[in-house]
């Protein structure tokens, strides 16, 4: 649009307009100099997951509000591979400037228990938790228990015959029953562990009659719980879902304090200056905490769950611990 | 060169990469728990290519052998002009050079440069080249940078826009 | 039933959007181009479409799809008919058919038979899958990851028997394939394979660049290797007539064959390897065989054109129902679609039908649009035929080459990309000039990881026993019938082999 005024000024003015504009791209060019008005040029949003994935989708909700917050284009871009460790280390490889931040996912608090990649979230300058959705049990629609007592006693009575899946070894849903399974004193082969690609497929083996046990997130098994061929046990949060309110916690149900889940926020690389975490902190408490965020979540069903980056420095400093009881519970942990 | 005797060197070369397929594959770990682990299955293709490549060697030696020479699985490919030979090369040598510099040098620098050569091998006027390629590149560009937004690398060519 | 109807007003509903009317055109007009310009392959059409349709909603990008191949298909009789060379493979069955009546003076006959032809295919098959689909579906809800194996591997021995008269060369083409496939971190365990230490390919391959090597950069390698495809054109055909006048007669009178090859091709489109191409030429020999005027095929005689036109329109909308309901690809157009459908989340398989019930109803309605626009679209494209024959090939690869180098970096923003699709360009270059088919390289690549995944998750489900994969009855049946067809195909190859050495020997003495 600008470039279609500007053509059609008088050849006087495009001339004194000129000189300025060349001057700001001088400045633009030392930027240090022109972060008084930070941000004065599109920021760039690094995704570590695929276009067309939750966290993409996510993504760019954030941008899409952000943009308009801080006046300035947010570019998002994927950055894939490596199981999310392409595109979190370039987030915190990027110059500490503000214009480039990126989604750091659940994967962030796994991959040093894991031994796949050396970051933590203390590479990071973490600024807003936007998303997270806790891991839920589910089984068998008809032929499954009735409740998680039932199941673990079905567990404890014949070791090794109930299979569960829900996602790749070592990944979220593993660790989760994992820790479960731990934190109520059962060996692990007691329930063995059927690697799959991820929640789509475990389902299906379960609708199949193939396995009994499907952990994944509630959002995950929605339609398939919808068409009456799974049921929710449990879900392994510290409170109960106000979606689901009849779905009970895991300690309502057995009495052992376990959750776990999945979590997106946005941060930057380590090293940000102080006023420009605080504009982009603000900016994303806005994001988060507008009601067009929450209805474009909603449509997706992703839970909404915002803290500050002091809260979501806690957040992952909790996070990082369960998942390390989770990877050596399974035997994962390097 | 014969059908013949390329098929025995393509065997061979078969045979070659399931041995090293092998090799790597049964380098992976197991995984406590699992009766497969991941080097399972490239070691069940390894075998596969291997014996592919065995097949395909002594089908050729038969081949070779007089009783075979008759038989008509010889694929007339005819010579390959000396332009359309350079050609080939460029293209292959100009995409492994774009590959390393068009982060530094830019989409609209090197792109252009790559197409130009190409068409001025094959007999292309230069005038004509240079303007079809700065036009369709240009197009190109304004289509994925700025409608689409793709990061296409702007290298030398930063702050002109 | 109410049910259903509410499903397609959704899907009405989806349709009734300017921008997804206007991807539509667009993708049409650039299928047609694609498809009028011999060396150009549909095939290659969606892989450069594909980088422009990761920006756009997923039914926008399935839309794409269809148009862009159906028109291309169609329109790649044009310059068969023409100039006696076909603009994509799935035209070759009957290329000298239809330049025989152009020089009878019959050109507006030929290119209006195989127009309406495939368009009443197209529309065959597309009501095929639009039934075929949500029945198969609803019983695959019932399959396991042991029922997938079985499947996944007929799938793709299948390719590996239907690509290539050669056995041998079929399969050193699907292992390559599913050796590819391996390469990356393990999706069950995440450890790293083949990564050669590139951070990049932890990830594994990707599979975008990939197609533009091997369908893009490839093709133009193998013109200019060739080069007697695309010479200049000397011969200028007169002005082609009333494209519409007499067809209505012709197919009526031949509505057997048009039957025929709808059915016929819709079957071969389903199997997973097939295409249109293999449609097209075995619908021609069909209608040869059982026609009451054999001798005059070959001589411009509309009969094989029309069943064969109406055959290759069908297998385009018959790959998609396996390709839909299991995420096994029919052809290669498939393989791409289905990776693109897994981009954007709608991973294909039983589930989809249920979750996404008026995303697919609109998709089933793109096709029927689609092959209705052939009508107006194809009737334009023959218009406008004789420019885009004159456009000068060298110019036009070197535009085609500018857009894989920025197709294959947009997909990932990703330098290393380029370098992806040069590798698989070359590869696939000297596999080509070895009689190495591309098909079975796709397949294995699509359903590799299928395969490997369903083996071992079925093999942690029955605790290492292999029994287990005979023991829930389908999973049984299933591999009954894969064990059957793979003793007979091997049975055949080793027999027919020391038939030819008995020839070989006999007409040697």
């Amino acid at each position: 649009m600008n470039i279609e005024t500007s053509t059609r000024k008088p050849m006087a003015l495009r001339r004194r307009l000129l000189w300025p504009l060349a001057a700001l791209l001088t400045a633009a060019g030392l930027s240090s100099t022109a972060l008084a008005a930070y941000p004065d040029r599109p920021i760039t949003l690094i995704v570590p997951w695929a276009a067309g994935g939750g966290t993409d989708a996510t993504g760019r909700f954030v941008a899409t509000l952000l943009e308009r917050e801080l006046k300035q284009p947010v570019n998002v871009v994927n950055r894939t591979g490596g199981g999310g460790i392409v595109g979190h280390t370039e987030i915190s490889n990027a110059k500490p400037d503000g214009y480039t931040i990126g989604v750091v996912t659940t994967e962030l608090s796994l991959y040093r228990w894991l031994g796949t990649s050396q970051l933590t979230y203390a590479n990071y300058t973490p600024l807003v938790l936007y998303n997270t959705d806790p891991v839920a049990i589910h089984v068998q629609a008809e032929k499954g228990p009735k409740n998680l007592n039932e199941l673990i006693s079905a567990v404890k009575a014949k070791p090794g015959v109930m299979k569960a899946s829900g996602a790749n070894l070592g990944g979220l849903a593993h660790l989760s029953v994992a820790g479960l399974l731990t934190s109520m004193n059962i060996p692990l082969a007691s329930m063995p562990w059927v690697p799959s690609e991820g929640a789509t497929p475990s389902l299906q083996l379960l609708a199949s009659d193939a396995i009994e046990v499907v952990a994944t997130t509630m959002p995950e098994a929605q339609t398939m719980v919808d068409a009456k061929r799974a049921r929710t046990l449990v879900i392994m949060a510290s409170k109960r879902d106000p979606v689901y309110p009849d779905v009970l916690t895991v300690k309502e149900a057995v009495g052992v304090d376990w959750s776990l889940g999945a979590w997106r926020g946005i941060a930057g690389p380590k090293g940000m200056p102080a006023d420009v975490t605080t504009r982009l902190a603000n900016a994303l408490r806005k994001v988060v905490n507008d009601p067009e965020f929450k209805k474009l979540m909603d449509s997706r069903k992703f839970g909404v769950e915002f803290a500050d980056p002091a809260g979501f420095v806690s957040y992952l400093q909790t996070a990082q611990e369960r998942f390390g009881v989770a990877a050596k519970a399974a035997g994962l942990a390097k | 060169m014969s059908r013949a005797s390329t098929d025995l060197l393509f065997g061979l070369v078969l045979c070659f990469a399931g041995v090293a397929i092998a090799v790597v594959a049964r380098a992976m770990p197991s995984i406590a728990g699992q009766a497969y682990g991941p080097g399972f299955f490239p070691s069940l293709l390894a075998v596969g290519l291997a014996a592919c490549g065995l097949i395909m060697v002594t089908r050729s030696i038969l081949q070779m052998s007089s009783r075979y020479a008759a038989a008509p699985t010889d694929l007339n490919q005819p010579p390959i002009g000396r332009r359309n030979l350079a050609a080939l090369v460029w293209v292959v040598g100009g995409l492994a050079i774009i590959g390393g510099v068009m982060d530094s040098v830019g989409f609209l620098i090197c792109v252009p440069v790559f197409m130009i050569v190409f068409m001025v091998i094959l007999g292309e006027r230069l005038a004509w080249s240079v303007v079809l390629s700065l036009a369709s590149t240009s197009i190109a560009y304004y289509a994925f940078a700025k409608l689409l937004k793709v990061q296409v690398p702007i290298g030398l060519l930063d702050g002109l826009f | 039933m109410e049910h259903f109807f509410s499903q397609l007003s959704a899907a009405f509903g989806m349709l009734a959007d300017v921008q997804l009317i206007s991807v539509v055109l667009v993708a049409s007009a650039f299928g047609l181009f694609v498809g009028a310009i011999p060396g150009l392959t549909a095939t290659m059409a969606t892989a450069l479409l594909v980088p422009v349709t990761f920006y756009m909603t997923p039914l926008a990008a399935v839309a794409a799809i269809v148009s862009c191949t159906a028109m291309a298909i169609t329109a790649g009789d044009i310059p068969g008919c023409l100039i006696r060379m076909p603009g994509t493979p799935a035209s070759a069955a009957y290329t000298d058919e239809t330049y025989a009546m152009t020089r009878r003076g019959l050109a507006a006959q030929a290119l209006g038979s195989s127009l309406v032809s495939s368009v009443i295919g197209g529309l065959f098959g597309a009501i095929v899958l639009m039934i075929a689909a949500p029945v198969l579906a609803s019983y695959a809800l019932r399959f396991s990851s042991f029922e997938y194996f079985w499947l996944a591997l007929m799938g793709l021995s299948c390719a590996a028997f239907i690509s290539s008269s050669d056995l041998l060369r079929g399969m050193i083409a699907l292992l390559i394939g599913l050796f590819l496939a391996t390469v990356g971190m393990d999706p069950l365990t995440g450890t790293p394979r083949f990564d050669f230490g590139f951070t990049a390919l932890l990830g594994g391959l990707n599979f975008i660049p990939i197609m533009i090597g091997m369908f893009a950069v490839c093709e133009i390698m193998n013109n200019l290797a060739t080069d007697s495809e695309r010479v200049r054109i000397k011969e200028i055909p007169k002005p082609v007539g009333r494209i519409f006048a007499g067809i209505g007669g012709l197919i009526s009178r031949y509505r057997r064959n048009t039957a025929r090859g709808a059915v016929l091709g819709t079957l071969i489109g389903a199997l997973p390897g097939a295409g249109g191409d293999l449609a097209a030429w075995m619908s021609y020999s069909l209608a040869k065989r059982f026609s009451k005027t054999p001798e005059k095929f070959g001589t411009g005689h509309p009969e094989g054109v029309i069943e064969a036109g109406a055959a290759n329109n069908a297998a385009l909308s018959g790959a998609w129902v396996p390709a839909l309901v299991f995420g096994i690809p029919g052809d290669a157009v498939t393989a791409i679609a289905v990776g693109v459908l897994i981009m954007k989340g709608l991973n294909p398989g039983p589930q989809l039908f249920e979750s996404q019930a008026p995303t697919l109803y609109a998709i089933y309605l793109i096709f029927i649009v689609a092959n209705l626009l052939l009508l107006p679209l194809g009737w334009l494209a023959i218009r406008l035929a004789m420019p885009l024959l004159r456009i000068p090939p060298h110019q036009l690869s070197a535009v085609i080459l500018m857009f894989c180098i920025l197709g294959s970096y947009a997909i990932n923003n990703s330098i290393f990309d380029i370098g992806v699709m040069l590798l698989f360009g070359v590869v696939s270059f000297v596999l080509g000039r070895l009689g190495v088919p591309k098909g079975p390289i796709i397949l294995g690549l699509v359903l590799g990881p299928m395969v490997e995944m369903n083996f071992l998750t079925s093999m942690a489900i029955a605790d290492g026993r292999f029994l287990g994969f005979f023991e829930r009855p389908i999973a049984g049946g299933l591999g009954v019938a894969a064990i059957l067809i793979w003793g007979f195909v091997l049975m055949r190859a080793l027999r027919g082999h020391s038939d030819k050495a008995k020839h070989a020997a006999k007409s040697d003495m």
